[in-house]
């Protein structure tokens, strides 16, 4: 699989996990970012980062979880983490 | 509905979130940078709620031993005037960093002392509850229930799977604070009380020992002995031979013996009918009772028909029966010395009933029991039992309302009167069944609540300890002028007799 396929992929499963952390009513796509998205507040960005870490297995350092501002940064951050999985 | 407060220096929404329950409501969750300050600070507030819950975490914030203690002395002092229940994180540890391997030891010691300033503090109120938030972290594991990235940016330092199981904990502990415990445990034999069954296999083909095919059997029986002695009752409801059963108690060196169940349920019958019967004949209701089997069929069987059991399942494998015993039905609120002898108070009342099968009248049956009636007032050291009267009592209860032993301290601090009453026939000892509560203003008295346990009613003793109660009104000059009667779904013996005193 190589990665545009792999960030597809990524997308759907955010797609719900944005879902479970700020409510069913929440749709995201690609370009979303927390600037424009009135309901990734910062009460929901705890919520988000629980759901990321339970979801796709990472330890995210703090800086990690204060940049993660925008749907593209977290397909990035998660692709890394499985390209270094795959790699051991 | 009841209303519940958490206390945290934690963010707790996500938690507080899947926490639902059809018992209590979540009124208000306080997020404070200080616990210690909170109790000092919000009391009138606090005091509004029916219970309160304070999570505090030493594995995430630093606190320093003087503000535990001090937190720990300030939720004792307003334990002390607060009618509801405290439930508090048992979490007591070392904070600071290990600076050395003997420092460390030093520090392990102070955690141990810690816990127990804990418990011998708190142990002897009776409305501050402990939930073992230690042992969910042990459960758990350190690595996969923490993230201290996020919990230093955002105050919530929970993994998902923490978030869960500690919601789960918090709910099923309130839930068991709000319902009264569970009185007997009923058990299916074949593969439950031991391995094997009985009828086909013999004595000799069944194992409840310490060798891998018995002991989780063996583990289980001597759970059962413990749950026995803290005043629980145990009962039979199996489909075997009598005979049988028997043999293999008598046969077998197991941890129960025959005699400790007081009621047998061992025929072919279905089980939800033995059950219904079994409660009717300990004068228990339905809801006290729990069930175990290893049949999914009969657990089925028993709840669609009687949805008020709790039905648990027992199964061989070592790590679910450690969860099946750790389930919050087993626990009780308080023990008391009464609860400690109930299966021989029980024994009595069946040698009693046997009795009346045989006397003519239940006039004739009243006088050959030689009841005898002692009344005490004010006594101190009842009142733990009285407390857990006014909590228990059901059917002959005036009005329940419930009085904990500080609320009962406090009721006699005025010209109160609170009248005790113990029970012996030449039968056995009933221990303290019932009190009186009355608020006395310039010799009129008040009649504040009349209680007698389910144990002794149906032989004239309401009547003969109300008479007792009104000799002493008159001896003293005092005039009872009003008496708190409210119905209630479950006190028609009450009121029937409420009405023949009615002023």
């Amino acid at each position: 699989m190589n990665s545009q396929e792999d960030s597809v992929e990524i997308l759907l499963q955010l797609k719900q996990v944005f879902k479970e952390a700020m409510g069913d009513h929440v749709s995201i796509d690609y370009t979303a970012t927390r600037d424009q998205l009135a309901d990734w507040n910062s009460m929901n960005h705890l919520n988000l980062v629980v759901e990321l870490e339970n979801v796709f297995n990472l330890k995210l350092s703090m800086e990690e979880i204060e940049n993660l501002k925008s749907v593209r940064k977290i397909v990035d951050r998660i692709l890394i983490s499985k390209s270094q999985k795959s790699s051991i | 509905m009841i209303q519940v407060k958490i206390i945290s220096d934690i963010v707790l929404d996500l938690v507080l979130k899947q926490i639902k329950s059809k018992y209590f409501e979540l009124r208000r969750y306080i997020y404070t940078e200080s616990i210690e300050y909170t109790f000092l600070s919000n009391i009138k507030d606090l005091q509004e709620s029916d219970i309160i819950v304070v999570h505090f975490d030493c594995l995430f914030r630093r606190y320093k031993t003087e503000l535990l203690l001090q937190l720990l002395s300030s939720i004792r002092n307003f334990s002390k005037g607060y009618r509801g229940k405290i439930l508090l994180s048992n979490n007591f540890r070392n904070t600071e960093l290990p600076s050395g391997l003997k420092m460390h030891i030093g520090e392990d010691s102070q955690f141990i002392l810690l816990n127990h300033d804990l418990l011998s503090e708190l142990g002897n109120s009776s409305n501050v509850f402990l939930y073992d938030f230690n042992k969910l972290i042990c459960n758990i594991g350190i690595q996969s229930a923490y993230n201290f990235n996020l919990g230093h940016l955002f105050q919530m330092p929970y993994s998902k799977k923490m978030v869960e199981a500690l919601s789960v904990l918090l709910t099923e502990y309130l839930e068991f604070l709000l319902t009264p415990d569970k009185k007997v445990i009923f058990l299916d034999c074949d593969n439950t009380l031991w391995n094997g069954i009985v009828g086909e296999d013999g004595t000799d083909g069944i194992q409840c020992n310490t060798n891998a095919e018995g002991i989780v059997h063996f583990h289980f029986q001597t759970f059962l002995l413990q749950k026995k002695s803290e005043g629980f009752l145990l009962g039979l409801c199996s489909k075997n031979n009598e005979l049988d059963v028997k043999e293999a108690f008598d046969k077998l060196n197991m941890p129960l013996k025959w005699s400790d169940f007081i009621v047998k349920k061992l025929n072919w019958d279905n089980k939800p009918e033995n059950l219904a019967n079994a409660a009717l004949e300990l004068n228990l209701g339905i809801e006290s009772i729990i069930f175990i089997d290893d049949n999914d069929f009969e657990l089925n069987y028993v709840s669609t028909h009687l949805p008020e059991i709790t039905t648990l399942k027992f199964n061989r494998n070592y790590e679910y029966f450690l969860k099946l015993i750790d389930n919050f039905c087993f626990k009780k609120k308080t023990v008391t010395g009464e609860d400690r002898t109930k299966s021989e108070l029980y024994l009595t009342e069946q040698r009693r009933n046997r009795i009346m099968r045989e006397s003519e009248s239940l006039d004739d049956y009243v006088k050959s029991l030689e009841v005898c009636l002692d009344m005490s007032i004010n006594n101190k050291q009842l009142f733990p039992r009285f407390s857990q009267l006014t909590e228990k009592t059901n059917q002959f209860n005036f009005n329940q309302e419930y009085f904990s032993v500080i609320q009962l301290e406090q009721f006699i601090s005025a010209e109160n009167l609170i009248f005790g009453l113990n029970v012996v026939d030449r039968f056995g000892d009933y221990g303290t069944v019932g009190l009186i509560l009355l608020e006395v203003n310039q010799k009129k008295a008040m009649l504040r609540n009349y209680l007698l346990s389910c144990r002794v009613l149906g032989r004239n003793i309401e009547q003969t300890f109300f008479n007792l109660f009104m000799d002493y009104l008159s001896d003293n000059k005092l005039v009872l002028s009003t008496i708190i009667f409210k119905e209630t779904a479950k006190n028609k013996p009450a009121e029937t007799f409420y009405q023949s005193i009615k002023i």
